[in-house]
C-alpha cells in the first residue's frame, strides 16, 4: 500500500512538473506555440535494459538540465514466446555543456525507473500468494551516467540531433555489488547507445 | 555546402565514439535482467553432468552425494560451501535442491553456475520457487535442461521432480509424471526423489500433499530430499519415510548422503 503510494506520488510529481516546465516553456517561447504535451525531443535507444530497441519522447523539465524521457521498448527472445516489455521514466541530467565549434558536449548522469514485464513479475502479488511472500519485482532503479554530443541541424522540423551513450546498472546488480564480496562493481556495467532528435 | 560540412563532421565524431566505446570497454549490451540469455558454456547443464556421472559408475555400488540447496544470492557463504565439499576427496557428486537465484535475473543464473562451476565433482539442480519468477523456468530449461527428469547412478534412481505451484500459475505439479517415474522399474536398490518443496511445505494444500505421501507410500519409497524451508529437518514425518530438508546457505551446513545397496545412512556437515 504504502509503496502504491509512493509511486502514485512520483507520477504525479514528474506529470505536474513536466506541464508546469512545459506551460513555462510555451509562455517564454510563445512565438512557438509549441503545446504542452508535445515532447521536446525523441530518442531510439539500443540496450540499456530497456529492451533491444526502445523509443522515447523528450521533455525538458528544466532547460538545458534536466529531461524526463518516456520510453518503451522490447525485447524478443527467440528462446521464449513472450515479449519483455519494458516502459520507463528515464530521468536525464546534462551536468554541463561544452561548446566547440558547432557541436555540444555535455557529461550526463540519471536514473532510470523501469516497469518489466514478463512471464512472472509482479507489481501485486495474485491472490494464492500469501501477503509480502515476495518484494515486487516488476520496478527497477537503473542509475546511469553517459556522454551525448549535440549538433544543430538546419531543418525547421528537426531542429538538432545528438548521439548518446550511456553505462548503467540496476538496484538487484548494486545491491549484490554492496552486499557480497563475490560481485564485484566492475561486473554491474552495462552500454546503451541511442540518437535524439530534437523538434 | 553547410549540410554536407555538418555530415561530415557529425559522421567523423560519431564514428570516433563509437569506436571508442565499443573497443575500449567490453561491456555487454543488456537488453532486459530478465532476458533468456545463457552464456554458451552454461546451458545444457543437466545433459553435460549426467555425462560426467555416467562415465564414473565403475564397478562399486556405493556412493556418496552432498545435498545443498537455497543459496539465493548469497554468494560468499556459497563459494564457502562449495570449498568445503571440494576439501572432501569421498563425494560422488553434489546435488542441489533449487532456489539457484532470488529474483530469476539472468545474471544470478550466471553468477550461480560460475561458482558451482568450480566443483571437482558433477552436479545437478531441481528448480526453486525462486527460480520460476521473471522469465526463470526459460533460463533454467536453456542452461540445465527438463525440469522433470530422472537419472540412475550405481543402481539407485533419482527422480528430479518439478514441484512448484504458485509462481507456476498455481497449477499442481505433474503428479501423473511424478507417479509414473516413482515405480521402481528396473530392480533399482533405492529409488529417491528429489523436490523443492516438501510436503508440508507452504505451496502444497492438504489435497496435493496427501496425493504425494499417497504415491510415496505406494512405491514404498524410504527417502525424499527437499530444500525450501531454509531449516535442516532430517526425521520421519508421515509413517515410515525419511524426509531430509537442507537448511538455506547462510545455515552453513549441508548433508552428505551415504548409499549403498541395502541401506542409507545422513550426516549434517556444518562448514
Amino acid at each position: 500500500m504504502i509503496q502504491r503510494f509512493i509511486y502514485i506520488v512520483i507520477c504525479l510529481l514528474l506529470f505536474s512538473s513536466t506541464i508546469a516546465a512545459a506551460e513555462k516553456e510555451e509562455i517564454k517561447q510563445d512565438s512557438l506555440k509549441r503545446k504542452w504535451y508535445l515532447p521536446r525531443a525523441a530518442k531510439v535507444q539500443y540496450a540499456g535494459n530497456v529492451g533491444f530497441i526502445s523509443f522515447g519522447a523528450t521533455y525538458y523539465l528544466v532547460d538545458n538540465w534536466y529531461q524526463l524521457t518516456f520510453m518503451y521498448g522490447r525485447a524478443d527472445s527467440k528462446y521464449d514466446p513472450e515479449i519483455i516489455r519494458t516502459f520507463a521514466f528515464k530521468n536525464t541530467f546534462l551536468i554541463k555543456q561544452f561548446h566547440y565549434k558547432d557541436f555540444i558536449i555535455s557529461p550526463l548522469a540519471g536514473l532510470s525507473i523501469n516497469f518489466g514485464s514478463s512471464h512472472n513479475t509482479y507489481r501485486k502479488l495474485p491472490g494464492y500468494f500469501p501477503d509480502d511472500y515476495y518484494f515486487q519485482n516488476k520496478i527497477h532503479f537503473a542509475p546511469f551516467v553517459g556522454a551525448m554530443v549535440y549538433h544543430p541541424l538546419p531543418f525547421k522540423a528537426i531542429k538538432g540531433i545528438d548521439f548518446y551513450s550511456e553505462i548503467g546498472t540496476m538496484d538487484n546488480y548494486l545491491l549484490e555489488a554492496i552486499r557480497t564480496d563475490y560481485v564485484k562493481y566492475s561486473e554491474i556495467w552495462n552500454l546503451s547507445l541511442g540518437v535524439t532528435l530534437y523538434f | 555546402m553547410q549540410r554536407r560540412k555538418f555530415l561530415k563532421q557529425t559522421g567523423l565524431l560519431s564514428a570516433v565514439t563509437l569506436a571508442g566505446l565499443l573497443t575500449a570497454c567490453d561491456m555487454p549490451f543488456e537488453y532486459s535482467p530478465y532476458d533468456v540469455v545463457v552464456e554458451k558454456k552454461y546451458r545444457d547443464l543437466t545433459a553435460k553432468n549426467l555425462a560426467k556421472i555416467k562415465a564414473l559408475e565403475g564397478d562399486k555400488t556405493s556412493f556418496k552425494i552432498a545435498f545443498i540447496s537455497d543459496n539465493h544470492t548469497f554468494y560468499d557463504d556459497f563459494e564457502d560451501q562449495i570449498k568445503d565439499i571440494n576439501s572432501r576427496d569421498d563425494i560422488d557428486f553434489v546435488i542441489h535442491g533449487g532456489d539457484i537465484t532470488l529474483s530469476s535475473l539472468h545474471k544470478e543464473f550466471t553468477w550461480f553456475n560460475e561458482i558451482i562451476g568450480k566443483l571437482n565433482v558433477p552436479f545437478l539442480t531441481v528448480i526453486g520457487n525462486h527460480d520460476h519468477l521473471s522469465n526463470g523456468k526459460a533460463i533454467y530449461e536453456k542452461s540445465f535442461g527438463p525440469t522433470n527428469y530422472i537419472f540412475t547412478f550405481r543402481g539407485c534412481k533419482f527422480v528430479m521432480f518439478d514441484n512448484i505451484i504458485w509462481e507456476n500459475k498455481n497449477r499442481d505439479p505433474e503428479f501423473d509424471w511424478f507417479k509414473a517415474n516413482l515405480r521402481n522399474d528396473a530392480n533399482y536398490k533405492h529409488v529417491i526423489p528429489v523436490s523443492h518443496i516438501p510436503p508440508w511445505g507452504d505451496q502444497y494444500n492438504y489435497g496435493n500433499e496427501r496425493i504425494f505421501n499417497l504415491m510415496m507410500e505406494e512405491k514404498d519409497i524410504k527417502l525424499s530430499i527437499h530444500g525450501h524451508t531454509h531449516k535442516y529437518y532430517f526425521d520421519k514425518r508421515y509413517g515410515q519415510i525419511d524426509y531430509l530438508v537442507v537448511g538455506d546457505t547462510p545455515d552453513r551446513d549441508y548433508a552428505v548422503i551415504s548409499i549403498d545397496e541395502n541401506s542409507y545412512s545422513v550426516e549434517k556437515i556444518d562448514f
